[in-house]
């Protein structure tokens, strides 16, 4: 193999590539990558990046001068870290029979041992019956507003990802929970073939790679899926994802339908309130209590050695008094990926779960569990 | 030794199931049962008197229950509710006295030889405590007054559901000689049948047997049955006895030595040790497995985490610990009793975050 390649395109690359690679190196024919010449495009010569660590994989094809067609497969941290440095505009890189990789950019040649192609397993991408088109505006949203309510420890595996299904009316549905909180959202798409599979779950990791480089991907996101597997295509990139095995439990119940309390506040308001007042805390659970009065929520902190903090501002509210216990964590992740000045919040009582959703948008809304606090 | 105290017991009717029923105003006059599903292989926590008309009962698997009631409602327990107003109920009993040792959620003792408004009788008492309960709550109880606390217990079964009975030492012994064995606490399947082999069914057949021979046969709780029958109970009520362990065991009908039989067991004890960790709202970091072989000898095996068992851990390493003693240290030797307990609570913090799915018990 023999390429020439722009040595910014071959970066940026490398960075979505090695961010696949298996961290926890317990295989190591998985710290590899492989590179592979493409069939000429309409002249244009393309050469294809791939990494798996079984779970995911990346599959980005790029453009390159082809001298000579062929492929290799060769340490990808190594790589990454000498390629970072090169200043010159192009690079090549061109391999022997002896397994040598030679690595040039402008004055710099490397000289790297690589591993025989064959032994590599090299990810493909599959024709799968199941697909949706999405933007990837609203993909970047979807994963945003749900992600962070996903289950990041093992307890249970159907929580550790985003359920992605199909609406009664036609809209997919992303829903993530760890059993402290929900988040969905209802997201019309551009195109949707669900068929026979009417649910999956993505993983928290794949959804996560996918999040970073979405702005590669070009204006719409291919989607296609079976029950093991889906493939995220858009522009120069693909991922493959193994989907998580197992059913999501009905989060239908989860949702209150009945929380008559309501209060409209300021969502930067309550974001500062509630830095101040968990800025004391030594739980680990951050626990802070919202006291409702008529036009008014208040904030308190529990007591703790290293002291007390409490504050207060206007709101939008005028039902009876009332107390409840959030993790403050919880309630700021929420608030983050929210956008809108405004939030609305629906109680019904300090042991049953709360609304929060964007009074002026309804695609999105979370659910979360209150604490019960003794102070 | 004369027993002169004033001991109330204090029994919630059908709790669960009756707060239930308070709160779901269109379950009121059906039966209706507090557990777990059937296809989930759940058992019934509660049910209302309604549908203990058809024979459903507490502990029974719930697709037992509908097949004796099809037309039964189910609902999954609420255990922080419930708690709610066990909290509730406690408070009025603290008007009258600080002596309560709670037993679960539902259950109480009191004495109330000497109580805070200054009342003789026992009986009135109860009376007032039983209409406050009713007042403030709109449930109704059932109440057993007697000298001691095995006594105000079974009293409290007596006249249920809104009951209230009294034993006087006078009376003591005429009702208990014809109280079948069964209701003494701590007579189980076994103890029972047992005793029926020694033609003794009710409590009179047990007078007829003196204490060496209890011994003989029972061991320690031979004792125990002496002094019930014949009224004794010295045991005072502890206030707010902090729980040290809850365990459950079971003495098989024959003696099992196939693995798939004791895991099976296994399974259903810890199903049942879960449910009354929840009756008590906490768990704790200590697993104790108990193994009583042919030959009556009996071993414990025990397991510590740094953090509260719960429901996987908890089956996961009873099953561990099991397989342990079977396989390696005890390979092939009949077993006749198998335990398993809980311990080492530690506090019960003071935030605990609710989850959908234990909280709710929306299945995950």
């Amino acid at each position: 193999m023999d390429i020439l390649i722009n040595t910014e395109i071959l970066i940026s690359t490398l960075q979505n590539v090695i961010s696949v690679i298996d961290k926890s190196y317990s295989k190591p024919i998985l710290s590899n990558f492989m590179i592979k010449t493409l069939e000429n495009e309409g002249g244009q010569g393309m050469v294809e990046f791939s990494a798996t660590d079984y779970e995911l994989s990346i599959i980005e094809r790029i453009p390159a001068e082809i001298t000579t067609s062929g492929s290799i497969c060769i340490n990808a941290k190594r790589v990454f870290d000498i390629a970072r440095e090169f200043q010159a505009k192009e690079t090549r890189i061109l391999s022997t029979e002896q397994l040598w990789v030679h690595i040039s950019c402008g004055a710099s040649e490397l000289r790297l041992p690589s591993v025989e192609v064959g032994l590599y397993p090299q990810p493909n991408i599959e024709e799968l019956k199941q697909n949706l088109k999405i933007s990837t505006v609203d993909l970047a949203q979807c994963i945003d507003m749900t992600l962070f309510a996903s289950q990041t420890n093992e307890a249970r595996r159907n929580l550790m990802g985003v359920a992605l299904s199909i609406t009664d009316e036609q809209k997919t549905r992303w829903q993530a929970t760890d059993g402290h909180r929900l988040a969905q959202v209802i997201q019309p798409v551009e195109e949707m073939n669900f068929g026979e599979v009417p649910e999956i779950i993505l993983p928290r990791k794949a959804l996560m790679e996918i999040r970073k480089v979405c702005e590669l991907m070009g204006e719409i996101v291919d989607i296609t899926f079976d029950e093991r597997v889906a493939q995220f295509s858009g522009n120069r990139i693909h991922f493959k994802t193994r989907l998580i095995e197992g059913k999501f439990p009905n989060c239908d119940p989860i949702i209150p339908k009945d929380n008559e309390r309501k209060s409209t506040i300021h969502r930067e308001n309550l974001i500062h309130s509630l830095r101040i007042v968990s800025a004391i805390s030594t739980d680990k659970l951050r626990p802070v209590k919202l006291n409702l009065q008529s036009g008014l929520l208040k904030l308190e902190s529990e007591k703790t050695e290293f002291g007390e903090a409490s504050d207060e501002f206007e709101v939008n509210y005028d039902g009876e008094p009332f107390e409840i216990g959030f993790n403050t964590r919880y309630l700021l992740d929420v608030l983050n990926v929210m956008k809108s000045d405004e939030i609305l919040m629906e109680f019904k009582s300090p042991m049953s779960p709360s609304v929060i959703r964007d009074p002026n948008n309804d695609i999105f809304l979370s659910v979360l569990m209150p604490l019960r606090t003794e102070w | 030794m004369s027993d002169s105290r004033k001991i109330i017991h204090i029994d919630m009717d059908a709790f669960y199931a009756s707060v239930e029923q308070l709160d779901q105003p269109q379950f009121r006059g059906k039966p209706l049962a507090v557990g777990g599903p059937s296809e989930k292989r759940g058992v019934i926590a509660a049910a209302s008197y309604e549908a203990r008309k058809f024979g459903v009962r507490s502990a029974m698997p719930t697709a037992e229950a509908f097949r004796r009631c099809p037309e039964l409602n189910l609902v999954s327990p609420r255990f922080p509710r419930y708690r709610e107003i066990s909290e509730q109920v406690h408070g009025i009993f603290r008007c009258y006295t600080d002596l309560i040792e709670p037993v679960a959620l539902d259950e109480a003792w009191l004495d109330v030889s000497a109580n805070l408004i200054r009342e003789p009788s026992g009986t009135r008492v109860a009376e007032r405590i039983k209409s406050e309960i009713l007042e403030q709550t709109a449930l109704t109880c059932s109440a057993g007054v007697s000298y001691n606390k095995f006594l105000a217990k079974i009293a409290s079964e007596e006249n249920k559901p809104d009951g209230l009975f009294v034993i006087t030492p006078e009376q003591a012994s005429a009702f208990l000689k014809v109280l079948p064995v069964r209701k003494i606490p701590g007579v189980g399947r076994v103890t029972e049948e047992k005793l029926r082999d020694f033609g003794i069914e009710i409590t009179e057949d047990l007078l007829k047997k003196d204490a060496e021979w209890l011994n003989q046969h029972f061991g320690k709780f031979g004792m125990v049955l002496f002094q019930r029958a014949r009224g004794i109970d010295h045991r005072p009520v502890e206030p707010e006895r902090e729980t040290k362990s809850v365990s459950v065991e079971t003495t098989f009908d024959r003696n099992l030595t196939n693995l798939e039989e004791l895991d099976l067991e296994l399974q259903n004890l810890t199903e049942k040790l879960l449910q009354r960790l929840d009756r008590n709202g906490i768990c704790g970091s200590t697993l104790t497995l108990k193994l009583k072989f042919a030959d009556f000898e009996q071993i414990t095996r025990s397991e510590s985490r740094s953090l509260p068992f719960d429901r996987s851990s908890l089956l996961e390493t009873g099953k561990r610990k099991l397989h342990q003693c079977c396989s390696r240290e005890y390979p092939g030797r009949p077993i006749r009793l198998l335990g398993i307990g809980i311990s080492n609570f530690g506090k019960p913090p003071r935030v605990v975050q609710l989850d959908f799915f234990e909280d709710l018990k929306i299945p995950v």
